[in-house]
């Protein structure tokens, strides 16, 4: 073969090269959607807060389109510019909603919900945008809940504190009967009563007139006691049934999500797999940079 | 000369495509994994170092080669030894009664300061003569020994099997040659050791405050 020949070998391979690298890169920006036409919608929010360009838009699950632009107004809002393309383009119908979704667990993305009897949506219009905070709403159902639980803590503490002062009914109540025991064991009258003492018999008539003065007593402190005590413990006692037949109902919602967080465990496993897997595979590079790296002919571990 | 390129690259590529993998691939990679912990252990790069050891470990079981495992292990007691780390070379000690090769036990009782006369021939010979003048107490001609070993690790090694007998321009040459070839560990080691036998107040803070800034993560 001639030199000049191989020049134009060499040349003609080179531009083929080109002519096939240029055909790739078109195919692939092709497949990606760069030159199919998008068409833009905007919808305004009170805060950028958890959007970013590039953020999915979502219909049944499917990625449909993604933010595109984020431009604060003067107003103080946030106008939010997102395009779909043409295949996409028929699910952006008149009235129809995006929700932006921050479940507990995975990152926030819109949904678009869509009445799709409804002709389509000219494009550049605006659309509602729905907010959905599962962490919020789950705090915000809670709350209530706290506060009567805080509430509850509140009176247990005001009847204990009542019933703990020296003061109270209660303790002058006990105070009275202790007496009352006391005179009964330290007063010899009713053996010498069972004995057929008539002086006996006399101080017992006493002791139960002294008796009926303490009943009197008692009855007055247990109205009172009815009032001020038993009235806001029965009250109190009543709102806790209310509160933990409230809690339990939430309880039962946790549930299913609990179990629907269990549903996770084998993609974690799956996923600690994948992982394992790609430390082998780097282990492996690393292998092949310490055998360029290093000595490879030698194949005798050398001893410090 | 176009043509003479287009050749050579052609033959390269040829020569690439015949590469063929060796049976005993698994040694290699082992040797080149621990020479790779050896450097980074001393740089104190501990992941990466972890990392090396693994793989130098793994890749000696691959082969079931407990000579190779042995040597792995005492490498590693070995290396600890060398920057003042306390070692008692457990893991070898676990499986030296598989190992066959002789050599192993002399270099053990070596690293241990545990090493009988009958044993020293069987050492590497790079510390052949270093080992009979720390034997009889000539610290000067072991000093010199240390100085004309020409593996970095060996140096460090012996240097740190007779630090209290080490003069402080030896103690200084170690943190040079440390210094030089990044083993922050080794530089660490050696700061520490200077500490020990300085009297000097200035020279005392100007050490801790080296050693308190190269422990600085940051």
């Amino acid at each position: 073969m001639s030199y000049n020949k191989m020049k134009f070998t060499v040349g003609l391979f080179v531009l083929g090269l080109l002519f096939v690298i240029m055909f790739f890169f078109y195919i692939l920006l092709k497949e990606k959607g760069s030159f199919q036409e998008r068409y833009s919608f905007y919808f305004h929010t009170y805060s950028a807060a958890s959007f970013y360009i590039g953020m999915p838009l979502k219909f049944s699950g499917f990625n449909i389109g993604t933010i595109d632009d984020i431009a604060l107004q003067d107003d103080g809002s946030v106008n939010m510019t997102f395009s779909v393309n043409e295949k996409n383009r028929k699910w952006i119908s008149k009235d129809s909603v995006l929700l932006l979704r921050k479940p507990l667990i995975g990152a926030p993305h819109i949904e678009l919900f869509t009445a799709l009897d409804n002709p389509l949506l000219e494009t550049n219009s605006r659309l509602t945008l729905i907010m959905s905070d599962d962490i919020d709403d789950m705090i915000s159902k809670l709350e209530p809940a706290i506060d009567k639980v805080i509430h509850i803590i509140n009176n247990i503490d005001t009847i204990t504190s009542y019933i703990a002062k020296d003061d109270s009914e209660l303790v002058l109540t006990l105070q009275n009967i202790r007496k009352l025991s006391d005179k009964l064991i330290n007063d010899d009258s009713l053996l010498t009563t069972l004995t057929g003492d008539k002086k006996a018999t006399k101080d017992i008539i006493n002791s139960l007139a002294n008796i009926d003065k303490i009943m009197k007593d008692i009855q007055k402190i247990t109205a009172t006691l009815h009032q001020d005590i038993v009235q806001p413990s029965s009250s109190a006692v009543h709102e806790l049934d209310t509160i933990l037949k409230d809690i339990k109902q939430k309880l039962n919602t946790l549930d299913a999500t609990v179990n629907a967080i269990g549903g996770y465990d084998k993609d974690l496993i799956h996923l600690k797999e994948q992982i394992s897997v790609g430390v082998v595979k780097s282990n492996q590079i690393m292998d092949k940079i310490d055998s360029f790296m290093e000595n490879e002919k030698s194949s005798e571990v050398v001893l410090p | 000369m176009k043509n003479i390129i287009l050749l050579l690259l052609t033959s390269f590529i040829f020569m690439g495509c015949s590469f063929t993998q060796k049976p005993n691939k698994w040694e290699y990679e082992s040797a080149a994994a621990f020479e790779s912990y050896k450097k980074n252990f001393l740089s104190q790069r501990d992941t990466l170092a972890k990392n090396d050891f693994n793989r130098a470990v793994e890749h000696a079981k691959s082969g079931s080669d407990f000579n190779l495992l042995a040597t792995i292990y005492l490498g590693e007691c070995a290396l600890n030894i060398s920057v003042g780390i306390q070692n008692k070379c457990e893991n070898y000690l676990a499986i030296k009664d598989l190992t066959t090769d002789l050599s192993l036990e002399p270099y053990y009782n070596f690293i241990a300061a545990t090493l009988e006369k009958e044993q020293i021939p069987l050492l590497p010979a790079i510390y052949q003569n270093y080992v009979w003048h720390v034997r009889y107490q000539e610290y000067s001609k072991a000093q010199q020994d240390i100085a004309t070993m020409t593996k970095m690790s060996s140096k460090f090694l012996a240097a740190a099997l007779m630090k209290e007998n080490l003069d402080n321009k030896m103690r200084e040459r170690m943190i040079e040659l440390g210094s030089y070839y990044g083993y922050k560990r080794v530089v660490l080691f050696w700061l520490e050791e200077s500490k020990k036998w300085t009297k000097n107040k200035k020279e005392l803070e100007l050490l801790d405050k080296k050693i308190s800034i190269l422990n600085q993560t940051n």
